[in-house]
């Protein structure tokens, strides 16, 4: 515990002493910041032409304000989580650190584990970096708590899941331009997978959508937290790192 | 402390290692001399745990790297010939970080003995990214230690550094194998092995060609006046005789060139009162090491760069 412990405090301080953690943050704050700002002027206008009309009802801030702030939130994790995970082997294959790590008295798993924990801290983090958003949200109008606790329990499972992707596509390389490339196409193929059902109605798109984290999420997103929805992403997350952990365990054989 | 038995281990088509078998005491430190390609750094990498063997087994004061490979982990610090460094990291929190992932029980002791140890007091604060190479090797040299293994596996060392960096490294490696550690180095440069060696393995294309103590490669060799046509046999005969009293009793070859190898603690004195009367030309100490690897290699020795071996 301790050596996975160390490992993840390595990962998260090095996202702070390198420009990638800070350009990361920098870009997630000013892009959700961009996109809320822009949700609120739309959401003033419009409530001022509907408070304006006979047959005008008050708008719904959940659906007019929290959701496009967190459906924005998962598309800036499409590109950020890739970013964030790409350097968590190859960087060290590439630098001979691995070595290390290969060579000192801890499991695969330990690696795997406090490699995967330093990306998520990370993500935690830059979380907790836009909370003032709700905050105001929830200060200012009738937002529901239950709808913003659980749209961030989407993002947090979310972004397990693309850190889980990231950590096993950067197992594989030790090129950080070709780790990023292929989480992110494993994440596209995800994500196009999440709209199979609007594609192609029931049947196999919706059993393809099924399979996608972003239809497990978006069922999060409006306030609804079922069990199925968190043993898939718990499942995955595990398969993940499971898979990840096979591959650094092979590292000796190849 | 270390027992390697016919650890082989192959790439694709290529057997890098071959069937390799040997052991090392404790306290010994070891050289494994070899050419490029002739499988020095697979054989570190299997002994380390960061490469598993095709075949056979290495074994860490008792405890086999396949099968019990943190127990065996715990006994060994391994130094890669690119210090596995994070550079973006000061070096006493990178110390202190190889502790954490090592279980030591007191990291900032161990951290402090591990600095005291490899000089790096005075950089203790920098980033590893703003030090020499000189510095980096004795921070990765300082990582290997930080546990205080038995036993130290060290690949190629003081490659890349000045002439002053190699000296400070070999001066570091023998104060380190004071305490009763065992050593194991693998090298190119033949002075390394001669200066810092108990014993040499040599290898080559993968395959252990020789083992040798350090002490017996090295000896006073001694050089006679010869004639146009060479010593008589019955000339070399006499010498030899003569010799073999001041040679441990041991009876040397006298070549018909009128060259005599003795054994290194050969009095001076005596060699030179035996000799005198038969022509005495010369008298030096010098190692067998080069002739030695020359003879089971067939590489030629590039004298241009210190000793360094060119096949």
């Amino acid at each position: 515990m301790r050596a996975t412990i160390a490992i993840a405090k390595r990962e998260l301080f090095g996202y702070f002493t390198t420009p990638l953690g800070w350009i990361a943050l920098s870009a997630v704050l000013l892009i959700t910041g961009f996109f809320f700002g822009w949700a609120v002027d739309l959401y003033g206008e419009v409530s001022l032409q509907s408070a304006s009309s006979p047959w005008g009802d008050p708008l719904d801030v959940d659906l007019y304000l929290v959701a496009p702030f967190f459906g924005n939130w998962a598309v800036i994790l499409l590109f950020v989580a890739p970013a964030i995970t790409m350097r968590l082997f190859a960087e060290d294959r590439s630098t001979g650190a691995f070595e290390l790590l290969l060579t000192s008295p801890i499991s695969p798993m330990q690696i795997v584990v406090g490699k995967y924990l330093g990306a998520m801290s990370f993500m935690i983090v830059m979380m907790a970096c836009t909370l003032h958003f709700p905050i105001m949200l929830l200060m200012r109008t009738t937002a529901d708590p239950g709808v913003i606790i659980s749209s961030y329990l989407a993002i947090f499972t979310l972004s397990a899941s693309f850190v889980a992707v990231g950590t096993l596509a950067s197992a594989h390389t030790k090129h950080q331009v070709l780790a990023l490339l292929g989480s992110f196409a494993i994440l596209l193929i995800f994500w196009i997978m999440g709209i199979g059902e609007t594609a192609h109605g029931e049947g196999w798109g919706s059993f393809v959508a099924q399979a996608s984290m972003l239809s497990h999420a978006n069922t999060m997103a409006r306030g609804i937290v079922r069990s199925t929805d968190i043993v898939y992403f718990v499942t995955l997350i595990s398969f993940l790192l499971f898979a990840t952990h096979q591959r650094i365990s092979s590292e000796r054989w190849r | 402390m270390i027992e390697i038995n016919q650890l082989t281990r192959k790439f694709g088509p290529l057997t890098a290692v071959d069937s390799v078998t040997f052991k090392v005491e404790q306290g010994e430190i070891v050289g494994l001399l070899g050419l490029n390609g002739a499988g020095k750094t697979t054989i570190m990498r299997m002994m380390s745990g960061a490469l598993g063997p095709c075949g056979g087994a290495v074994k860490i004061c008792g405890n086999d790297i396949s099968t019990a490979p943190n127990e065996a982990k715990n006994d060994l610090g391994y130094l890669p010939e690119q210090p596995p460094l994070y550079k973006n990291m000061r070096v006493v929190d990178f110390l202190h970080f190889t502790a954490d992932i090592k279980g030591v029980d007191n990291p900032r002791a161990a951290v402090k003995t591990a600095i005291e140890r490899t000089g790096l007091d005075s950089v203790q604060r920098k980033v590893i990214e703003t030090l020499s190479k000189g510095y980096r090797q004795r921070v990765g040299i300082a990582q290997a230690l930080v546990h205080d293994p038995k036993v130290l596996i060290l690949d190629e060392p003081a490659s890349g550094l000045d002439p002053a960096g190699r000296a400070e490294i070999r001066d570091l490696i023998k104060h380190i194998a004071d305490s009763n550690r065992t050593v194991i180095l693998s090298t190119h440069l033949l002075w390394e092995v001669e200066e810092i060696c108990d014993r040499v393995l040599i290898l080559h294309n993968g395959k252990l060609v020789a083992k040798q103590n350090m002490a017996a490669l090295s000896v006073t060799r001694v050089a006679i006046e010869a004639e146009s046509n060479g010593l008589s046999k019955a000339k070399c005969s006499e010498i030899e005789r003569l010799l073999q009293p001041i040679n441990n009793g041991v009876r040397p070859v006298c070549t018909p060139q009128g060259v005599i190898d003795v054994t290194i603690e050969a009095n001076r004195s005596d060699l030179v009162s035996a000799l005198a009367p038969h022509g005495l030309v010369e008298i030096r100490k010098v190692n067998l090491l080069q002739e030695r690897f020359t003879e089971v290699t067939g590489a030629n020795f590039d004298g241009k760069s210190e000793g360094k071996v060119s096949s």
